[in-house]
């Protein structure tokens, strides 16, 4: 897959200067200014047909690399090269190639229906009305959206909107396209479809995505690598796999009592294992073990107290990246 | 080389705008008719706007010949001329007042990633021709009744001046309200500076003949505040008032300067654009 860079990011830093309030009067007479560094000495390359997770906690600078990335910010320090180009030069070539979805912001005019939306789509891009044709009937009926084609926007639910949204992103066939939580607010069975959609169409036209989440299931679904930065730095950069793979020897267990147990009864027993409890709810205790140390856990745990069921899972993402939070 | 990749880039740049502005057309109509009772209102306030209008002239009148050399006859084509021109600028200022709250709530990012000339989208977005027939039309006619046109004088040089002022000052006047619309990149709001620019231009532009006012006064208020460039100049000129050829030098000078003060305050805005967060 690896093959040239579309993004090369380097020493990317934004400074924001937000004014303080301290009253009406000081702030015209000494206004006083706060820098805050939104994105700080960041550096990464994405290659070609990657599908890239940009994670981290609120405020670490995600969206704001996401922007400096599409030409919608300027960075204060760094350079940042998208396609071959500058993207805040915002030349018409850099910006036909690329395509943003926010899940908070519309990009489709309310009041006209899906079908209007597209071709204004289609004259913006200057995309073959044949090509734009075949697009619209393959994403249409990807996402099952072909009876929602003569609907104003402003009637759709917030999932069909996101489904057109993201269709009016792909008609152009761009090679970048960024993605801001697309899934946010969906419902379960919205969000599956999306997934399942960016997946295939991102492998079938091999498009580099940049996504942003704070849904781990978009991440799993959807990408191949990622990249997580808190408080603007990078603190983790591989694939999915990579990541996954250092979590490979160790589960997490839910063990569900009949009649929950003391905590400093259960403590006792993983302090003999490499084992250690993760959360207390309910009448079940979640438990993460090595598998070395598997049998002799579950064997401890169920031998005085009754246990209704056992449930014995991979480590979750969201677990992976707040290790890597706290690590960095 | 060079020269044929300028002309080249210069057609496909107006090709470009003009394709966007069919788009604005087509657009607005299907926006305008997504809420067909809306506007009825309008309607109905343009009307009594013009006969209030003719009603204070003729009031006025009774007791004077002419205002500044403008007979009774001159200010109903004076009144005529400036209605014309506030719907003209309405095609276009409803889609700059968004720009306040695309600056607000981020709905710039969606336009600004799209490879058209940005600026011009934003003002073009919408050409609202249906709203702009429904709402002046029947006003300019109840205007233009009131007219009696066989004792106006129009030369042909005089008719053509008058265009020519007219579409140039709707640039000027339409700047003047983008700078202060785009204060908000730098102020976070512009309501206020709209809402003053809105004001100061509807007090004086449609409502005081340009050649009642002093020499200083009329350059005043055709440069640094461009408020009297479409109805009142125009009308002067449509009237063979005053020295086409010169207000068409001045006029000239401030369209050019309208221009790159446009255009230097959207490159700075974007610089400083901070885009609302997610």
């Amino acid at each position: 897959m690896k093959n040239k860079p579309v993004i090369k990011v380097s020493h990317l830093t934004k400074v924001f200067k937000t004014k303080r309030k301290h009253g009406f009067f000081k702030d015209i007479l000494r206004p006083d200014y706060v820098l805050t560094k939104a994105v700080d000495d960041l550096s990464f390359d994405v290659f070609t047909g990657e599908s890239v997770a940009f994670l981290g906690p609120n405020g670490a600078g995600k969206t704001t690399t996401t922007k400096m990335l599409s030409g919608l910010i300027y960075p204060s320090a760094g350079t940042v090269n998208v396609l071959g180009f500058m993207p805040f030069d915002k030349k018409r070539e850099f910006l036909s190639q690329i395509g943003l979805v926010m899940g908070n912001k519309s990009g489709l005019n309310w009041d006209l229906t899906t079908r209007q939306s597209y071709e204004l789509y289609q004259r913006i891009y200057k995309i073959d009305p044949v090509v734009f044709q075949k697009k619209v009937n393959e994403m249409t009926t990807l996402l099952h959206t072909k009876d929602l084609m003569d609907i104003p926007i402003r009637k759709l639910s917030l999932g069909e909107r996101m489904k057109q949204e993201l269709i009016a992103s792909f008609l152009h066939s761009p090679k970048v396209l960024f993605l801001d939580e697309p899934t946010i607010g969906l419902d379960i069975t919205s969000k599956h479809l999306i997934r399942k959609f960016l997946r295939d169409i991102q492998s079938k036209y091999n498009v580099t995505l940049l996504l942003t989440s704070h849904d781990m299931d978009d991440v799993e679904t959807v990408c191949d690598r990622v990249i997580v930065i808190d408080k603007g730095k990078k603190v983790y950069d591989d694939t999915l796999s990579n990541l996954s793979n250092t979590y490979k020897d160790k589960r997490y267990v839910n063990f569900v009592f009949r009649e929950l147990p003391p905590m400093e009864y259960i403590s006792s027993i993983l302090e003999q294992y490499d084992a250690s409890i993760i959360t207390s709810q309910d009448e079940a205790y979640l438990v993460a073990v090595s598998n070395t140390d598997m049998a002799g856990v579950i064997t401890a745990m169920t031998s005085e107290y009754n246990i209704v069921d056992i449930d014995i899972e991979k480590v979750p993402l969201e677990k992976m990246i707040e290790d890597i939070f706290v690590a960095g | 080389m060079k020269i044929r990749y300028s002309v080249n880039n210069l057609i496909n740049g107006m090709r470009t705008r003009l394709e966007l502005i069919r788009l604005g057309v087509k657009y607005a109509w299907f926006n305008d008719t997504a809420y067909p009772l809306d506007g009825i209102t309008n309607l109905i306030t343009t009307i009594t706007y013009s006969l209030v209008g003719l009603g204070l002239f003729n009031i006025l009148y009774r007791h004077f010949h002419t205002i500044g050399s403008y007979s009774e006859n001159d200010m109903r084509f004076f009144l005529l001329v400036s209605h014309a021109a506030y719907f003209l600028n309405s095609l276009t200022y409803y889609n700059m007042l968004d720009l306040d709250q695309y600056i607000n709530e981020g709905g710039l990012d969606t336009i600004l990633t799209k490879p058209i000339p940005s600026l011009f989208f934003i003002v073009h977005r919408r050409i609202s021709l249906f709203t702009m027939l429904r709402d002046g039309l029947p006003a300019v006619i109840v205007n233009s009744l009131f007219v009696n046109f066989n004792l106006i004088h129009f030369t042909f040089g005089n008719l053509l001046s008058g265009v020519v002022v007219l579409v140039m000052g709707l640039f000027i006047l339409q700047t003047f309200h983008f700078l202060a619309i785009i204060s908000a990149t730098w102020t976070g709001r512009s309501r206020q500076a709209s809402g003053l620019a809105y004001a100061v231009d509807q007090a004086i532009s449609g409502k005081i003949p340009y050649d009642v006012m002093n020499r200083n006064m009329r350059l005043f208020l055709i440069t640094i505040l461009p408020v009297m460039v479409t109805g009142p100049v125009a009308t002067s000129i449509f009237l063979g008032k005053g020295n086409s050829a010169h207000l068409i030098s001045i006029l000239s000078i401030t369209f050019v300067i309208a221009i790159l003060l446009r255009h230097l305050a959207w490159t700075s805005a974007l610089r400083r654009y901070s885009s609302a967060s997610s």
